[in-house]
């Protein structure tokens, strides 16, 4: 019907669009797309302050079978302002790292020079998500990990910069006070004071809760004093300012004192901090990393983040907030990388052909190209998750997009030296350059085999809240026949590994990648079983050291899930917007869905045939007398028993 | 208004043929018709249908030589005083098939007329025996297959899918060839999945894709509003069986409210 | 039955769109003619423009033509035309005919691919006055003069090209409410125009540069896409002795044709030929080629030879000999065609014979051979046809095409 509109005062309606495209999307229906009007699929955001929706977490919902379909429309966060701002951004930081930056050099002499830093400084690289009050570029995740892509192409000034940013003043932008704010993040922003991130120790790595590092408070109250010593600092040599995570007693409330891990702020300046001699490494030697001593720093008590005693929680938002750039940064690379080889591939001649000609080259440059777009597409949506959405929690995500590229980035980094053969190997070229830049990916920033738990018990976790139902009924089938049976039928299907389909997600998607929504479906409704299946198998013990195997499982398709929700989205909007050779991104997408529901159509298997049929058990056992032996166990094939 | 008078939409010749000369030249070409017609009647029974494999080409129109020209048809807006373009479809020096003219943007003042400047080229309505209409069918195939020589300029291919209705006898699925330009020759793939439908010029709402198995005729017109002469050298136009292209259609329709859009 | 259903549906909208086309072609008879004196109302049909004409150029007061009659055509008066329109009142009175008086003089301002301008003058319709109140008003085209010249000024910018955004979408919105034609005209736009706008294969930046060396290098460019192991240089005639232009050479050659050039029989002439026709969106760049005569294409293998199984080799071992014809054979480039073999393009800033020269002097620096086979200039080309050299006169200049 149409009905009269109202006016107010100026005889001019406002219309508001929807600041991140919800309104696009309304109903489901197979076949069609909905739309509520056809024009507004410009999907450009106004810069008033609409509000942004708040949204469930989309990974950790997956665990359940949920889908949230919004996630199928791809982030379009920055308006036409930013964006061009954006793009003048980017081009005077190419041209730097083009012209300005030698990275063999810096290689070589395991530092980067003065003048160098200086020019970061001065492009604001190093206050780039400090807000603009403070002096800082005030980018959002988006902004931010479109210039990663760019700051990526040399390892150590990456990873400088991600030390001093990402994490060294991130605990402040995040969990500090406005006093400390605006002590701190003006010199931090121009780059006058360098920043780091003072967190392991030599006797905890990964497990964070259990460093040494302790923090007694004066009998005033008002002076921390702080004793203790770090490794692997980055920027530990020269930094300024450090996030210092040390051990704090707390007093419980039956009277015992507990140590907690608290956060400070501590200014090299307060004396007592001291640096070891720089690491020699085998990549990004242009960062410094050393060894940080604290010997009686004295802390005064407003330079705690956060709560006394909450600093593992601040530890654990600092390193969830910027990882996702990963994905970028390791795309801008292989992007490179990938250029250059193929300029080798198409003009090096092999018995009379180039070596473009030949299929092993061809598969190689294929498959890159689908991994980096997998990884591009997974870091700007969960960016676009996270400046779009309000409390947005994307931990799980971040994670998934660390895992993914860092593994993509070594082995493609080392597929393109391959492509060159001997003169990659060479120093003469900079690929043997990156991929040793390439190797600390795994390692730093939660090691991957600890991200791939993270990931897998975190969504075990949030599944599990609403499955404890569900979970206690499967494991005592003789006492719910009713509902057994019920599910009974469901469980029926999955066997026969045929699961109904029923999300609908292809009314959400162009109508050409509709074979890549089918898949995913069932990939997600493989995996709703795989995670009933794992949780009712161990209950409460999934969580133990020994059955990691199954929860790596669980994680390694939870991460190809998300790849390939990103590049589904990403390629239908790609489509419909007429993109430049968008048939080709419509290509890529669904190569990708197919290569990785092979994958999770393996591992679901696995899950479900057990521990027994998977292999897992003889794996342990092989292991376990191995360790046992404390080495090789088979004795040399030249043995001999008799003459 | 309610219904299409005119095939031709207005634009017919209007000249009248005497009966009796309409008559006799008939008998001239009764012999021929009565030929093809035995012709077809031994296929019928021959039913030797193609196979067509993945990767297969079927080259439709070869045009190599001046009777393969007869089988097309030049018209630009100059023909009823709607424009000053000209063209023509000739052979070449290097025995191809050339479709080259002059396209003008000038607009004639005689107040109907708002845009000027087009020149097309049609393939002619394909015919059975006795003059029957007939349709070219390319169900098994996937993309349509151009080896042309242009000159950077764009052209758009209309493949016309008249039915027997008079609402589809202005059905066209057009999309744009664009030529590189340069002295190579080039191979151009287009899917049928990227024909939109368009009707007297106008794109309609309501998209589908072009039904394969009831092509009348190819088009290639030359109106990219661009006041020059223009050069496209054709080697043969054929149609191609791609097993990797999976896509059917690629305008994805929204649901609008009932009474937007047609 | 549902075929029917919809055969008939789309014959009811077939005449609508019909009649949407005969509205336009009447009502763009008169858009500059009538006189601002006389007041629109909404009272009249669509056929109400097949009025005749008045010659209001006579009328010496501040006409709707003299908003365009500047000497100085940019944009800047433009806006400033507007501008002024708006002065005349509050009312707006005669927004339809300036709206279509500056849409014939956008092109003389040079700014008919301009979307700010478009946006301006789309803006000069009074806003929320012409949005239907009732279900009579939505259903017979309410105001349709004004949706009419709404509707022309966005064709106008189709046919430029000129994609419109939310901004447009917003005053469109405001003036004639969400379910009109010049809204659902402009959601076409917004459907079917992005999707072409990066369709072709060899794009072009928005706005081609005018500057001739700068065309000349994406022409080329454009013609080497055809192999990847292409470069595209610039070289300069002066470091050619004995040179008598001083000028600009692009030359376009890829490792494929160096290797050609490299097996080229000495005794064959070779022939530079042009200058043939390339258009890149409007503008012209006429380029030269460097041909050789055709070869005759390699054998094809006999059945017999790619049946027998027993005889396979391995091509890096050492067993087959390079000559030897296998399966392998040697793969005929996209470069040798059957109307001869394209060995290098380029394009120079004067086309003279003289520039010409001295590019195949420069060749043979990177193609030795050359030096040894005599090159022929000719007119005649097999290839395409030659341009006169007049018609590459203006090249030198803006090089646009005028439309």
């Amino acid at each position: 019907m149409v009905r009269g509109y109202k006016l107010n005062n100026n005889n001019v309606i406002r219309i508001r669009a929807a600041l991140f495209n919800t309104s696009t999307h309304t109903n489901s229906e197979p076949a069609i797309k909905v739309q509520e009007e056809e024009h507004s699929g410009t999907q450009q955001p106004q810069a008033t302050t609409t509000p942004k929706p708040k949204r469930e977490p989309f990974v950790k919902n997956l665990f359940l079978g949920k889908f949230d379909k919004n996630v199928l429309a791809f982030p379009e966060v920055l308006d036409q302002e930013r964006h061009e701002l954006l793009h003048e951004m980017v081009v005077p930081i190419e041209r730097f790292f083009n012209e300005q930056v030698d990275g063999a050099k810096i290689d070589d002499e395991a530092k980067i020079p003065e003048e160098t830093l200086e020019g970061l400084k001065s492009l604001g690289l190093y206050g780039q998500q400090i807000p603009e009050e403070y002096g800082g570029l005030g980018l959002g995740a988006t902004e931010y990990a479109r210039i990663a892509e760019i700051t990526s192409l040399d390892g150590g000034i990456a990873v400088t910069l991600a030390a001093h940013q990402a994490i060294g003043l991130k605990g402040i932008i995040i969990a500090g006070t406005e006093a400390q704010k605006a002590k701190y993040l003006p010199r931090l922003a121009t780059g006058e004071w360098t920043a780091a991130f003072c967190l392991t120790e030599p006797g905890s790595g990964s497990d964070a809760a259990s460093i040494q590092t302790s923090a007694t408070l004066s009998d005033d109250g008002k002076t921390w004093t702080l004793n203790g010593n770090k490794i692997w600092i980055s920027n530990g040599g020269y930094a300024d300012l450090m996030t210092v995570f040390a051990k704090t007693k707390e007093m419980q409330r039956d009277g015992t004192m507990k140590d907690r891990v608290t956060a400070f702020i501590v200014e090299r300046n307060y004396g007592g901090v001291t640096s070891g001699p720089p690491e020699d490494k085998l990549g990004i030697r242009g960062s410094n990393t050393c060894e940080v001593f604290f010997d009686n720093v004295p802390v005064p008590a407003e330079n705690v983040i956060g709560e006394v005693g909450g600093g593992f929680k601040v530890a654990m938002n600092i390193l969830n907030s910027g990882r996702f750039s990963m994905g970028s940064s390791g795309a801008g690379i292989l992007k490179c990388v990938m250029k250059w080889a193929i300029e080798h591939a198409n003009t090096r001649h092999q018995f009379s052909r180039p070596l473009s000609d030949f299929a092993l080259i061809k598969e190689k440059f294929a498959r890159m190209s689908v991994n980096i777009y997998a990884m591009e597409s997974m870091a700007y949506l969960t960016a676009g998750i996270l400046d779009g959405t309000q409390d947005p929690d994307c931990s799980v995500e971040a994670a998934m997009v660390k895992v993914f590229s860092s593994e993509g980035m070594w082995k493609w980094s080392s597929e393109c030296l391959q492509v060159l053969g001997g003169l990659g190997y060479t120093k003469s070229y900079p690929y043997e350059r990156y991929l040793r830049d390439a190797r600390i990916l795994l390692i730093f920033e939660g090691t991957n085999e600890i991200l791939r738990l993270f990931i897998g018990l975190s969504g075990l976790q949030h599944a599990g809240l609403e499955l404890r139902n569900l979970v206690k009924k499967l494991r005592n089938p003789l006492m719910n026949p009713g509902f057994i049976l019920g599910k009974g039928i469901e469980r029926f299907r999955q066997s026969k590994d045929n699961p109904k389909l029923d999300l609908g997600l292809s009314g959400h998607l162009h109508p050409s990648l509709m074979g890549g929504a089918e898949v995913l479906e069932y990939c997600v409704k493989r995996f709703q079983y795989a995670v009933e299946t794992v949780l009712a198998r161990y209950g409460l013990e999934v969580a133990d050291p020994a059955n990691q195997l199954e929860v790596a499982r669980l994680a390694d398709c939870a991460i190809d899930l998300y790849a390939m929700t990103a590049v589904l989205s990403r390629a239908s909007r790609s489509h419909c917007i007429g993109i430049h050779k968008s048939d080709h991104e419509l290509q890529l997408a669904l190569f990708f869905c197919e290569e990785a529901s092979k994958r999770v159509k393996i591992a679901v298997k696995d899950i479900e045939d057990g521990p027994f049929n998977s292999g897992d058990n003889v794996v342990t056992a092989i292991a376990d007398e191995v360790l046992s032996n404390g080495g090789y166990v088979a004795h040399h094939p030249l043995t001999r028993t008799f003459w | 208004m309610f219904w299409e008078r005119d095939p031709k939409g207005g634009y017919d010749s209007k000249t009248k043929q005497s009966r009796t000369k309409l008559v006799r030249e008939g008998l001239k070409e009764l012999r021929t018709e009565i030929f093809k017609w035995q012709q077809e009647v031994k296929e019928k029974f021959e039913d030797d249908p193609i196979w067509v494999m993945p990767g297969d080409r079927n080259k439709v129109w070869e045009l190599n030589n001046e009777a393969a020209l007869e089988n097309w048809n030049v018209t630009s807006d100059s023909d009823h005083g709607e424009g000053f373009s000209s063209g023509s479809l000739t052979i070449s020096p290097t025995g191809h098939g050339l479709f080259s003219g002059h396209i003008s943007t000038q607009v004639p003042k005689d107040g109907r007329v708002k845009t000027a400047g087009y020149c097309n080229l049609k393939s002619m309505r394909p015919r059975k025996s006795f003059k029957r209409d007939s349709y070219l069918d390319w169900s098994q195939y996937t993309h349509l297959e151009m080896r042309v020589r242009g000159d950077g300029r764009n052209y758009l291919l209309n493949i016309g899918n008249a039915g027997y209705f008079d609402i589809t006898w202005n059905d066209v699925y057009s999309y744009i060839l664009f030529t590189r330009g340069g002295p190579h020759w080039q191979l151009t793939r287009i899917p049928f999945s990227k024909f939109f439908l368009a009707s007297k010029g106008r794109v309609q709402d309501n998209q589908v894709q072009v039904q394969l198995d009831q092509v009348t005729s190819l088009g290639i017109s030359a109106g990219d509003r661009i006041n020059a002469p223009f050069r496209l050298e054709i080697d043969y136009i054929g149609v191609y069986h791609d097993p990797n292209h999976t896509e059917t259609f690629a305008y994805e329709m929204y649901r609008v409210p009932k009474f937007m859009g047609s | 039955m549902a075929l029917r259903g919809h055969l008939l549906l789309r014959g009811l909208l077939h005449s609508t769109l019909r009649n949407v086309s005969v509205i336009q072609t009447t009502c763009n008879r008169t858009p500059t003619l009538v006189s601002h004196v006389r007041t629109i109302t909404s009272s009249h049909t669509a056929f109400a423009a097949r009025r005749k004409n008045d010659n209001v150029d006579e009328k010496t007061s501040m006409t709707i033509q003299g908003f365009f009659s500047s000497k100085e055509k940019n944009k800047d008066v433009f806006m400033v035309a507007c501008d002024a329109f708006r002065t005349r009142g509050p009312q707006l009175r005669g927004h339809v005919e300036f709206i279509y008086a500056a849409m014939k003089n956008m092109e003389d301002f040079g700014v008919h691919k301009d979307l700010e301008v478009y946006k301006k003058i789309l803006d000069l319709m009074p806003k929320g006055k012409m949005i239907p109140t009732n279900i009579f008003q939505q259903e017979f085209m309410h105001y349709p003069r004004q949706q009419q010249c709404a509707i022309d000024c966005l064709e106008q910018m189709e046919l430029n090209g000129v994609l419109p955004d939310s901004e447009t979408e917003m005053i469109l919105r405001n003036t004639f409410g969400k379910h009109s034609h010049p809204v659902s005209k402009f959601g076409r736009m917004m459907y079917w125009m992005p999707k072409f706008k990066n369709a072709s294969p060899w794009p072009i930046p928005a706005s081609p540069p005018n500057d001739a060396l700068e065309l000349a290098q994406l022409a080329v460019a454009r013609m080497c896409t055809v192999d990847p192991s292409s470069s595209v240089t610039v070289l300069q005639t002066n470091t050619v002795e004995d040179a008598i232009d001083d000028t600009w050479i692009v030359s376009g050659q890829s490792l494929t044709q160096q290797k050609l050039v490299e097996e080229l029989p000495v005794d064959q002439p070779i022939k530079v030929e042009g200058p043939f026709r390339i258009f890149l969106r409007d503008k012209l760049v006429g380029y030269f080629i460097l041909r050789a005569e055709a070869r005759p294409p390699p054998e094809p293998i006999k059945r017999e030879v790619v049946d027998d199984v027993g005889s396979l080799k391995f091509w890096f071992t050492g067993e087959v000999d390079p000559e030897e014809e296998t399966n392998l054979g040697r793969p005929v480039s996209v470069h040798e065609q059957e109307d001869g073999i394209i060995l290098g393009v380029c394009a120079t800033g004067t086309s003279s014979r003289d520039s010409l020269l001295s590019w195949v002097r420069l060749l043979e620096t990177t193609n030795p051979n050359l030096a040894n086979i005599p090159v022929l200039f000719t007119q005649a080309s097999p290839i395409g046809e030659v341009m006169a050299i007049d018609q590459l006169s203006n090249k030198s200049e803006t090089a646009t095409i005028p439309t």
